[in-house]
């Protein structure tokens, strides 16, 4: 596995919700975060260079929070609204990862994103998987990247 | 002078931090339309007086690239400016971008980068709303 690909994730994730969700990701946990229970994932597919998906799984109850720091208010949003921030959350982290990953040259296409249950098989069959956490107020997000180039 | 802006992403979500980005960013906005793919794109560009289109890449129906294409096969839409806002990262598809006179914005971004892109592709120093 390359050592560099969990920072990679977690630089991506950290800027992702900071910068565009107005969040205070944390690399340090507190117990409750890291007990907090499934929430919601998001996936989103990439082919190129190197091929398979990036997955962002929330638990506790952060996405109502993270939405509204997209948006910049604290209106309850509806559902679909609420998806379409998390694909979007998605969309961002696995564009930004990728270049760490891939190097920047590195050529690929992102797919839509799709919504997921925790522990789905990625679509393209067998991958190594890297991970990495990042807590944020009301529980944790869960980010990785399963390679299939790699398995 | 106000900016008649369109914005162009498939993301309802993105297009909303997108508005309320411009706003912070203190650029003069006027009106704001919204579209969510490229074709929409051109049919509120032939609808509206646009001064500046911000536009994604990746959406269904007509991608970003090719709705950049077609402005600047119009003569009427030629020289609108251009600023591609996206998570591409790749250094020789921005190139290409960029060589459609297009500015490049990477997502995520924050209001100081979108309006430095935006003054460098209007040409215009805009005075801060504060």
């Amino acid at each position: 596995m390359n050592p560099a690909i969990e920072p990679a994730l977690r630089q991506a994730a950290l800027t992702t919700f900071g910068d565009m969700c107005m969040a205070l990701p944390s690399v340090e946990m507190s117990a409750e975060q890291i007990e907090s229970t499934f929430e919601a994932e998001v996936r989103v597919r990439f082919h190129g260079s190197v091929r398979g998906e990036v997955s962002v799984r929330l638990y506790g109850t952060v996405l109502d929070s993270l939405a509204q720091g997209m948006r910049g208010d604290n209106e309850l949003m509806p559902t679909d609204l609420l998806r379409d921030a998390l694909g979007e959350i998605g969309n961002v982290i696995c564009g930004n990862a990728l270049p760490l990953v891939a190097g920047e040259h590195g050529q690929y296409r992102l797919d839509p994103p799709r919504s997921a249950l925790a522990n789905d098989p990625p679509l393209g069959g067998p991958a190594v998987q890297t991970k990495t956490q990042v807590g944020l107020d009301g529980g944790r997000a869960e980010v990785g990247i399963y390679l299939e180039d790699l398995k | 002078m106000s900016l008649n802006i369109l914005v162009v992403d498939d993301s309802r979500m993105m297009r909303t931090v997108l508005i309320r980005t411009l706003h912070i960013s203190g650029l003069p906005v006027g009106e704001v339309h919204e579209a969510t793919n490229g074709q929409e794109g051109l049919d509120q560009l032939a609808k509206n007086w646009i001064d500046l289109a911000l536009v994604d890449i990746n959406m269904p129906v007509m991608d970003g690239e090719t709705m950049i294409d077609h402005m600047r096969a119009n003569p009427l839409t030629k020289e609108t400016p251009v600023v591609v806002i996206s998570t591409e990262s790749s250094p020789e598809r921005i190139e290409l971008l960029k060589k459609k006179s297009a500015g490049f914005v990477h997502k995520p971004f924050t209001p100081e980068t979108v309006r430095e892109t935006i003054e460098r592709v209007t040409g215009v120093n805009h005075e801060s709303g504060d």
